[in-house]
């Protein structure tokens, strides 16, 4: 009786203050899962996210991740156990080329020390070695070799998300989170982003994706959980999110 | 690799140029080279403090209290060799010192190094002028406000004849050791790690780093090495009082980052070099050193805030952009 679920979401409540901003949700993400969380702004997606990767402390409920309870472990040890994510906003080390963006995601980064930095002791040139082969492969994979030397401020917007996406996934986590990876791109951009996540799903990664962008969602997602107003209001396979009335009328009003 | 080697080779160069400026000095104006050891010891011993300052400022540590580790180098150093005769090996003091400076900074940095760079500043300042009332009212170890006299000199110092020439020599060691360290922090994936810290710690956290460790690391490094500096720099003035650091110490290694500028390894080192050259004359101005300083900081910060590093670039632009003007109005 292996358990499927890479991510198990029991119960989570998050207060701000009064405020309520996730109340008693809870949902499963199996392995290969294309996953999204959509709903109208201000549902709780972003603080849903924020809590599973360890930002926020819930106020109440559990999270476990790939059979391990995660709940307030500090966000770099959740990382570590092999789930990434990305952001909205500031997504990049704008200051920092291409690679070396890449490379600060790269699991090894963590195992580097001062003193054999200082002295280029043989393992740190092996650390080193492996860093950079493994930034190399995700600039191959997901074609940026061209941009890899140029700062990432000086990028167009679509391809910092994609920096951000290769970041996310240098560490080859069991897990990858986007919080809102099409926002702000035109549709040529939408297509090429969409097109790196499905491949990366494809080959097995199991994918939570929060988007507003619908066609997308509807397109590529195998599961999907509505969030409105911090309550968990539907899940399903696309077609039943479509016609389901309660999402309808959060979508639309009455 | 050969590129790879080139900076090191030509500051190699500048050491070993340095390394015969004694003897040079000696020959053409032997009169002059006491003085000249003088200047050059405290350049020396600043570049060192203003590198140290600029790798914590990488990882967005902007420090105002580098004065106090430099006193707690200092004072720990005398009061061991000196005051009561705990450690014959000077050598021993130094390092003494600079352990007593990297303990401090571990407990203070362990608590502090989370906060935005203005509570930073604000706390490692005040850190560093608590240390004035407490080893002013203390007979017992600091001396109260005579402070320690007669520390002595390392061992081996005279091999080189006068101690400020063997003073030079170490001070010479010790601002290209620290060069070194630094350097190799910032081209290896440590200092990948603490740039990015500097930019974004939240996205460093994410990256599955734990950016307080890499922080505390930094702070404590940094006040190791200048505790060392504080230890050298206490033996050389062969007395330390609590008037000796004080917050214009601190106030200065700031002042070597912004006026030689940030951007790359090579600001701190001539922000050192002009700032305590210029410092020796401003002595005589008294107070009214205080009105050039302010004059300093407004002057780079809104005028110039790559540093002079960035003159030769921001004259290039300057001069490209007139000349493009100029062919707009022609056409």
């Amino acid at each position: 009786m292996a358990d499927q679920s890479i991510l198990r979401v029991e119960n989570v409540s998050k207060h701000f203050g009064g405020l309520v901003a996730l109340s008693g949700v809870g949902f499963h993400i199996e392995k290969g899962d294309f996953f999204g969380l959509i709903g109208p702004n201000g549902a709780g997606k972003s603080v849903m996210v924020n809590v599973v990767s360890g930002l926020y402390r819930p106020s109440q409920g559990r999270v476990e991740f790939d059979g391990r309870q995660i709940t307030g472990l500090r966000p770099d040890r959740i990382i570590r156990e092999g789930l990434s994510r990305t952001f909205q906003h500031s997504t990049l080390f704008f200051d920092l080329s291409v690679r070396e963006n890449i490379m600060m995601g790269v699991r090894t980064m963590a195992s580097v020390g001062l003193a054999e930095a200082i002295l280029g002791t043989s393992s740190a040139r092996e650390k080193d070695q492996a860093i950079e082969e493994r930034a190399q492969e995700v600039i191959d994979l997901l074609g940026l070799e061209q941009q890899a030397g140029e700062l990432a401020a000086n990028l167009p917007y679509g391809l910092q998300k994609v920096v951000a996406i290769g970041m996310a996934i240098a560490p080859k986590p069991k897990l990858l989170i986007l919080d809102e990876p099409l926002t702000g791109l035109v549709a040529a951009e939408v297509d090429q982003v969409m097109g790196h996540i499905a491949s990366l799903n494809r080959q097995g990664m199991t994918i939570f994706i929060i988007e507003h962008n619908m066609r997308a969602v509807m397109n590529f997602c195998s599961r999907i959980v509505v969030l409105s107003f911090g309550n968990k209001i539907a899940e399903g396979a696309p077609g039943e999110i479509q016609r389901d009335r309660e999402v309808i009328k959060s979508y639309l009003g009455e | 690799m050969n590129s790879k080697m080139a900076p090191y080779l030509k500051a190699l160069a500048v050491m070993v140029a340095l390394a015969l400026l004694p003897p040079l000095v000696k020959f053409i104006a032997p009169d002059k080279w006491e003085l000249t050891a003088h200047i050059c010891i405290k350049i020396l011993l600043n570049v060192g403090f203003g590198l140290c300052l600029w790798m914590m400022l990488q990882a967005g540590e902007l420090s105002l209290g580098q004065g106090g580790f430099i006193t707690i180098g200092g004072y720990t150093t005398g009061i061991l060799v000196a005051k009561y005769n705990l450690i014959s090996v000077v050598w021993l003091g130094y390092l003494a010192g600079a352990l007593a400076a990297a303990a401090i900074a571990l407990l203070l940095g362990y608590l502090i190094v989370h906060l935005k760079r203005i509570f930073f500043l604000l706390v490692t300042w005040s850190f560093a002028e608590m240390l004035h009332p407490v080893v002013t009212s203390f007979e017992h170890p600091f001396g109260g406000s005579m402070g320690i006299i007669n520390i002595p000199p390392p061992e081996g110092l005279t091999i080189f004849g006068e101690t400020w020439t063997g003073y030079y020599y170490l001070a010479l060691v010790y601002g290209f050791a620290v060069l070194w360290i630094v350097w190799r922090i910032a081209g290896s994936k440590v200092g990948l790690i603490t740039k990015s810290i500097g930019q974004n710690d939240t996205l460093v956290t994410f990256c599955g780093l734990y950016v307080r460790k890499y922080k505390v690391m930094i702070f404590v490094l940094g006040c190791f090495i200048t505790g060392i500096g504080g230890g050298i720099m206490t033996s050389y003035l062969t007395a330390i009082s609590p008037e000796t650091f004080t917050f214009f110490t601190s106030l200065d290694i700031i002042m070597f980052n912004l006026i030689g500028g940030m951007g790359t390894i090579t600001g701190p080192i001539v922000g050192a070099v002009i700032l305590s050259g210029l410092n020796e004359y401003l002595f005589a101005a008294g107070y009214w050193r205080m009105v050039v300083y302010g004059l300093i900081i407004i002057f780079f910060i809104t005028l110039l805030p790559g540093g002079m590093i960035s003159l030769p670039a921001v004259l290039r632009k300057r001069f490209a952009r007139k000349t493009k003007k100029q062919e707009v109005g022609l056409g």
